[in-house]
């Protein structure tokens, strides 16, 4: 409807409700680990992961530790981690990366991965940080926690992020059931449609 | 129209959101097969065809079809619809972030999800990043008063 005359025309319109089945595994709980200390995981991943990286770019220099940016190359080596596998940090500015889709495919990929992954969730206003690494870096920053990152900064941020809870389809999660709203055009029982001939 | 309808500012007549909903039995076999398929698609990671986890996908979509049951969004984007396989990034789809325009123009982004049987889905994310769908706004739905199962 783009004209007043057929909003005019147009009949009244009655609320309905259609029940909806939702998806069992969107608890946002069991995808994303809750920080409690997020300012000290914050400013421990500002000042010792962000900033080297953004100097050595700026230098023109080689990374001081393995770290790729963006989403292919990031989802390229959970997919296929080189061997040895060895543990990595997955940086993720969830509150600034609008897209869900985008956002929902993390999650299920760090647990299925080989290698293990310690998801970080920063928190909202970080990805400005992560523009002086890379600007292409989709919101994502994967740290190799090999010989070459800090055994202390690992054990810090080990510390202050959970370990993921138990794998959410193992569990069984009852049926979330809800009602989207609509409307429908309401027909009068009246005087029937005249034919015509 | 009854008189005492209540009608809201758009002309919509106001009908109160029911307590409970019909064949409610449906809704709760098909979220079963729904995270039965997901299941055996990580678990059981022995077979390259998935074909449990296939299975019980094709019983899903058969079941939603023939009893007319609305699925979220986020459901059939998770389900791939040739092979019926549950798409799990890393283990049976391979997600990809593209863009086929000449200058790179951010907005012509594109979420790639390509199933193990080669079929693709594609999501322009670059379009609109805060897009949901009608169904998933929260203005849109209206929750049911307690859990549908202990």
């Amino acid at each position: 409807m783009s004209s007043l005359k057929q909003l005019s025309r147009s009949g009244p319109r009655k609320q309905t409700y259609t029940p909806i089945l939702n998806n069992p595994f969107t608890q946002e709980a069991h995808l994303w680990p809750h920080i409690e200390n997020h300012r000290l995981v914050a400013e421990v991943v500002k000042s010792h992961v962000t900033a080297p990286l953004a100097l050595a770019r700026d230098l023109r220099q080689q990374a001081p530790f393995d770290a790729l940016c963006g989403f292919n190359s990031i989802v390229q080596h959970l997919e296929n981690p080189p061997l040895p596998t060895s543990p990595v940090f997955l940086f993720v500015c969830n509150k600034d990366v609008n897209s869900e889709i985008l956002l929902a495919q993390i999650p299920i990929l760090a647990r299925v991965s080989r290698c293990q992954v310690t998801l970080v969730a920063l928190p909202r206003g970080f990805v400005a940080n992560f523009d002086a690494c890379d600007p292409h870096h989709d919101g994502f920053l994967l740290v190799i926690d090999n010989d070459k990152f800090d055994r202390q900064i690992a054990a810090k941020l080990r510390q202050n992020v959970p370990e993921p809870t138990i794998l959410p389809w193992l569990q069984y999660e009852p049926a979330k059931i809800s009602l989207v709203a609509s409307t429908t055009p309401v027909r009068s029982k009246g005087k029937p449609v005249p034919k015509s001939r | 129209m009854p008189k005492s309808a209540k009608i809201d500012a758009r002309g919509v007549i106001v009908v109160p959101a029911p307590k409970s909903v019909p064949n409610k039995d449906h809704l709760h076999r098909l979220n079963y097969l729904y995270q039965l398929s997901r299941f055996q698609a990580v678990v059981n990671r022995t077979d390259p065809n998935d074909a449990l986890a296939r299975a019980y996908g094709a019983n899903l979509t058969a079941i939603q079809q023939r009893t007319k049951t609305a699925l979220a969004p986020s459901i059939k984007r998770t389900l791939c619809k040739k092979c019926r396989r549950p798409l799990l990034p890393g283990a049976t789809c391979r997600p990809r972030v593209t863009n086929v325009s000449k200058d790179k123009r951010p907005s012509c982004d594109l979420l790639v999800l390509q199933c193990t049987c080669s079929t693709v889905k594609r999501f322009p994310i670059g379009r609109d990043r805060s897009y949901r769908p009608f169904s998933e706004c929260d203005e849109n739905i209206r929750l049911l008063a307690g859990p549908a199962r202990k």
